[in-house]
């Protein structure tokens, strides 16, 4: 219950730091938070009492009911490298509006005509 | 940058390289595999860059070679991938389990997507570093 | 001052929302992730159940996903070199 509550606050800093802060690249880091906070969600789904970790060292086949799941730690795999293309591109773009407006904070940005 | 930093970059650089190529290497045995493997290395040449200046950098590993090495892991990744599909081949045979060659074909998928994220990092790490900004009047 | 408070209200919602649909979340474990678990040494060869999920059971997932990021770093390649129009009439002049 402890690991739910800590997921979700870790998803309301992200919320309100999207929505809240001024400068373009402090939101790009507020929405990295909120994925992480999703990625911890799913993996602590997959837990059982007393659970060992998914990786075998000899060959006893009595142990293996004792595992966690192995399958929300491969799909999340995938989700942490698409999280960082994610944030590889924005940061991109943030440069390219810095160099052609001379400014990147978005109150000064609503206020541009033309 | 300073010659404290510069001496401690030379003497650490190789280990960071040699620790990635173990976890790249050992995905089959122990956690880890090929996506943090390749980060691991293409962090090791993050702390050349800010050690030493990027156009020193630059002229030891040049973008357009890093460009063509990537295309061809790529292409090795994908060859090895329909090459199972099609003739299927038996290596299982061979192999011993618990040790370092077994697994299949997964050690060779392991190292050269370790090469592909590797390759691609270091290339967005030019990109983004790359010119100076001209304008000193704004606040970020 | 309006647009902190606001966003603050709307974290807070977000939170309690889900406070109260976080007791039906239990973990069950189904039959897909005990067939992996017990058959990965004798079809796969490999002891970490993870690697073989991600390369061996599940390869094709892997591949869309390696695309996607040779996707954006050709991208941001291409985005970060791109100058304006006013920097290539300063080139064209010199």
């Amino acid at each position: 219950m402890i690991v739910y509550t800590v997921s979700l606050m870790l998803m309301c800093i992200g919320i309100y730091t999207v929505l809240a802060k001024e400068s373009l690249l402090k939101k790009v880091i507020g929405l990295s938070i909120f994925t992480n906070g999703i990625h911890l969600l799913l993996i602590s789904l997959g837990y059982t009492k007393g659970g060992l970790a998914p990786i075998l060292t000899t060959i006893d086949l009595r142990r293996l009911s004792l595992f966690v799941d192995p399958l929300p730690q491969a799909l999340v795999l995938t989700s942490i490298v698409i999280d960082l293309s994610i944030t590889a591109l924005a940061v991109a773009v943030i440069i390219q509006v810095h160099r052609k407006f001379k400014t990147s904070s978005s109150k000064e940005l609503n206020t541009l005509r033309g | 940058m300073d010659i404290i930093i510069k001496t401690t970059t030379r003497l650490l650089f190789p280990l960071i390289l040699v620790f990635g190529c173990y976890i790249a290497m050992h995905g089959h045995l122990s956690p880890g595999g090929g996506f943090p493997g390749g980060v691991i290395i293409a962090s090791a040449v993050l702390l050349l860059v800010i050690a030493f200046t990027q156009k020193e950098v630059e002229t030891q590993l040049s973008e357009i070679a890093l460009e063509d090495l990537k295309s061809i892991a790529g292409i090795a990744l994908l060859s090895i991938v329909f090459l199972e599909v099609v003739l299927r081949p038996d290596i299982m045979h061979t192999q011993t389990p618990f040790t370092l060659w077994s697994g299949g074909v997964t050690i060779f998928l392991n190292i050269f997507g370790s090469l592909v994220v590797a390759f691609g990092l270091i290339i967005v790490i030019y990109s983004l570093i790359k010119e100076e900004w001209k304008s000193k009047k704004s606040k970020w | 001052m309006n647009n902190k408070i606001a966003s603050i209200l709307v974290a807070c919602g977000f939170f309690l929302v889900f406070l109260f649909a976080a007791d039906s979340f239990t973990g069950q474990s189904s039959n897909v992730n005990k067939y992996y678990t017990h058959n990965a040494l004798e079809k796969t060869g490999s002891a970490n159940v993870v690697n073989s999920i991600v390369w061996d059971f599940r390869g094709y997932d892997t591949l869309g996903e390696e695309t996607v990021l040779f996707t954006a770093i050709v991208a941001v390649f291409l985005v970060a070199h791109k100058k304006g129009l006013a920097e290539e009439k300063e080139e064209k002049v010199r």
